[in-house]
């Protein structure tokens, strides 16, 4: 091939409009392949290998129905094959657990929806320390090494209270969902 | 495995950190395909955990009210996270997934085009956010946003996303470092003395003590200032490049405590990804002895030279020039030396002019690999300026075992994993053929260590570089305890 040769430019309202509806639906995407592959780096990983497969097939999209169930067909194929290639989430999902898990996760979204209702005020509830761990852990996605070194403590200590803490919001979301069906 | 139980919370979490045993996750596994209830509550908690993860749901809402279209960085809260001013904040920054979108825009051919045809809006940051710098000069700066108003002397408060679309905008911080954002380029003011570059370049000047220890981050490092001048760039698929032009960087990485500290002239490129591959590229000495400024010389003491009888090398796709000046056969990449002189075609390997191919070493087995070096040299006998056959640009792949995969497909849809991009032109910032070393080294590593677990490693090429040495470093990880 020669080196010179150039590759055809896309349409750049093509792009614009990818862009659009990807960047809306991106979060929807993250949460699919976080519930299959649960470690936030691996899950960023898969999703921007389906962005990549999202752009590749893009003009196979019908504009007239939603993005995202779409997009997360793709996104399970390249779970697939990520898990494929990854002895730790091979052990815990091959034989069709993974596509039990999809099913399963979609019938049951309704129900997570009302639930994650009351997150926020659940959040606003955590104490400050605990807040700056979520922040530091799931916003900024800084390295719990980093994390560690910040809070003065182990990494098996953070890795804990971030444990406690998801645990202290499911709780708080129980008793919100309790005290919403008593009126 | 029970579920309740603390095992199964512990086994779920440990699933969720990435720290789980083998034998915890079998009996999750076991558990997970046997109790409904216990699926459903490990459904319940990753769908938790991947709402934290991707920001709040009022959040989400709030941000598709109020933009053109889905912008990803608003900040919804505001909490001290520690002292130094920066701030604990609950959102959802896009950037991975972002910058992978973009890369396959630009692979495609439409570089940076999108931007101008974008209507996106600027983040404008919390007004009760302390300011940090002030706009000291736009110059012919453009915004992505047209209806973005800013002028010298406006303060810039952090939170508050600059998104521009071409020029260069330089910032002046309390601390009193100097950035220069140059255009397209995203950038976020984390606290006094750090900023966020999703993609693009900034060069920083900090040369007052207050200054000391700014730090770019980028979606792959941290690149903090010793002293006292450097510049980032974020490639729009998140390749991040340092370059130190004075005084010292340290370069700190996702898992680790602390890089390499890169000296004035030195730079690094670090590549998207769980692995933290590295790439470095230096000039060599121009001598026969192949010396570099910290990349090692060509060696026989590595694990794919010919003389441990390990390893093979052959070519996998492509043809070497066979007609006049031909190259040598591949096996002179691993007799652990380089050419003897500037231009010896016969002791190097290289491709048909204007062609690529790629070429295949099986290490026999699956080998923990620490270290790639590949290495070229060429200049003309006679044209100081002929010596484009130096210039390294390649993709390296690796393959952890048997099968092989189809080598006629292209390595990213035949179960290759990239490790690395190389394109030294682009390294030394080549605009003139003088501009190009003649005799050049390229070293990846990986910041934990190893760059990854492979039989087979892939050089896809790219031109009629004459390549006269690669050397592999690690050990058979049959060696190592899994």
């Amino acid at each position: 091939m020669n080196e010179n040769t150039e590759q055809p430019r896309p349409n750049p309202a093509n792009q614009q409009e990818f862009l659009r509806v990807f960047l809306a639906n991106e979060r929807e995407i993250l949460r699919y392949v976080v519930a299959l592959v649960p470690n936030l780096a691996d899950a960023q990983e898969i999703l921007q290998q389906t962005a990549i497969v999202l752009w590749e097939k893009f003009d196979q999209y019908d504009a007239g129905r939603p993005f995202a169930p779409w997009a997360c067909r793709f996104a399970l194929n390249v779970t697939r094959q990520w898990i494929d290639r990854r002895q730790r989430w091979k052990a815990l999902l091959e034989g069709g657990l993974v596509e039990e898990l999809a099913l399963r996760r979609e019938q049951l979204r309704p129900e997570f929806d009302a639930r994650l209702v009351h997150l926020d005020q659940c959040m606003q509830k955590l104490p400050e320390h605990q807040r700056s761990l979520v922040d530091a852990y799931y916003f900024r996605q800084q390295d719990i090494d980093v994390v560690a070194g910040q809070v003065q403590r182990t990494v098996e200590a953070v890795y804990k209270a971030l444990q406690r803490i998801r645990q202290q919001l499911r709780e708080c979301i129980e008793l919100s969902l309790r005290k919403e069906a008593a009126g | 495995m029970k579920y309740p139980s603390t095992e199964f919370d512990n086994a779920v979490a440990a699933v969720f950190h990435g720290t789980n045993t083998a034998e915890d996750t079998a009996k999750l596994r076991e558990l997970l395909r046997t109790n409904q209830d216990a699926q459903d509550e490990y459904l319940w908690r990753a769908e938790l955990h991947g709402r934290l993860a991707s920001g709040s749901p009022e959040f989400s809402r709030a941000a598709a009210d109020s933009m053109n279209y889905d912008r990803q960085s608003v900040e919804v809260q505001a909490a001290p996270l520690s002292g130094d001013g920066s701030y604990a904040r609950w959102g959802f920054r896009s950037s991975s997934a972002l910058v992978a979108v973009l890369a396959v825009v630009i692979l495609g051919g439409g570089l940076w085009m999108w931007h101008d045809s974008q209507t996106g809006s600027v983040e404008t940051g919390n007004p009760n956010e302390t300011s940090v710098a002030t706009i000291a000069d736009l110059g012919d700066s453009r915004w992505m946003d047209p209806a973005v108003k800013l002028s010298a002397g406006d303060a810039v408060r952090v939170g508050q996303r600059i998104e521009l679309s071409s020029g260069k905008v330089e910032v002046l911080f309390n601390t009193g470092a100097q950035l220069s954002i140059v255009g397209p380029a995203v950038v976020e003011p984390l606290a006094s003395n750090r900023v966020f570059l999703t993609f693009g370049e900034v060069n920083l000047l900090a040369e007052t003590p207050e200054s000391k220890g700014f730090t770019v981050v980028t979606p792959t490092s941290e690149f903090v200032d010793i002293s006292t001048a450097f510049t980032a760039r974020v490639s729009p698929d998140g390749l991040s490049r340092l370059n130190v032009t004075e005084g010292e960087v340290d370069v700190v990485l996702e898992g680790t405590q602390r890089g390499p500290r890169l000296r004035a002239g030195e730079t690094l490129y670090v590549e998207p990804g769980e692995r933290q591959i590295m790439t470095r590229i230096e000039e060599g000495d121009g001598t026969p002895a192949f010396r570099f400024p910290s990349i090692g010389s060509p060696s026989a003491d590595d694990y794919a030279d010919q003389t441990r009888g390990d390893a093979t090398i052959r070519l996998a796709q492509g043809e070497l020039k066979s007609q006049a000046g031909k190259s040598g056969p591949v096996t002179v990449l691993t007799d652990g030396k380089g050419q003897s002189h500037q231009d010896a075609p016969s002791e190097s390997a290289f491709f048909e002019d204007s062609t690529r191919g790629s070429l295949l070493i099986d290490l026999s087995q699956e080998v923990s690999i620490t270290q790639v070096n590949s290495y070229s040299w060429h200049q003309h006998d006679t044209n100081e300026s002929h010596r484009h056959r130096a210039r390294q640009q390649f993709t390296l792949y690796g393959h952890s075992g048997n099968p092989l995969p189809d080598l006629t497909l292209p390595p990213s849809e035949s179960g290759w994993e990239r490790i690395a991009r190389v394109n030294s032109d682009r390294f030394f910032e080549v605009t003139t053929p003088l501009d190009r070393p003649a005799q050049q080294a390229c070293s990846i590593t990986a910041a934990r260590g190893e760059i990854g677990r492979y039989r087979y490693l892939l050089w896809e090429v790219n031109g009629r570089t004459l390549f006269g040495e690669i050397d592999v470093y690690g050990s058979p990880t049959t060696k190592l305890q899994r």
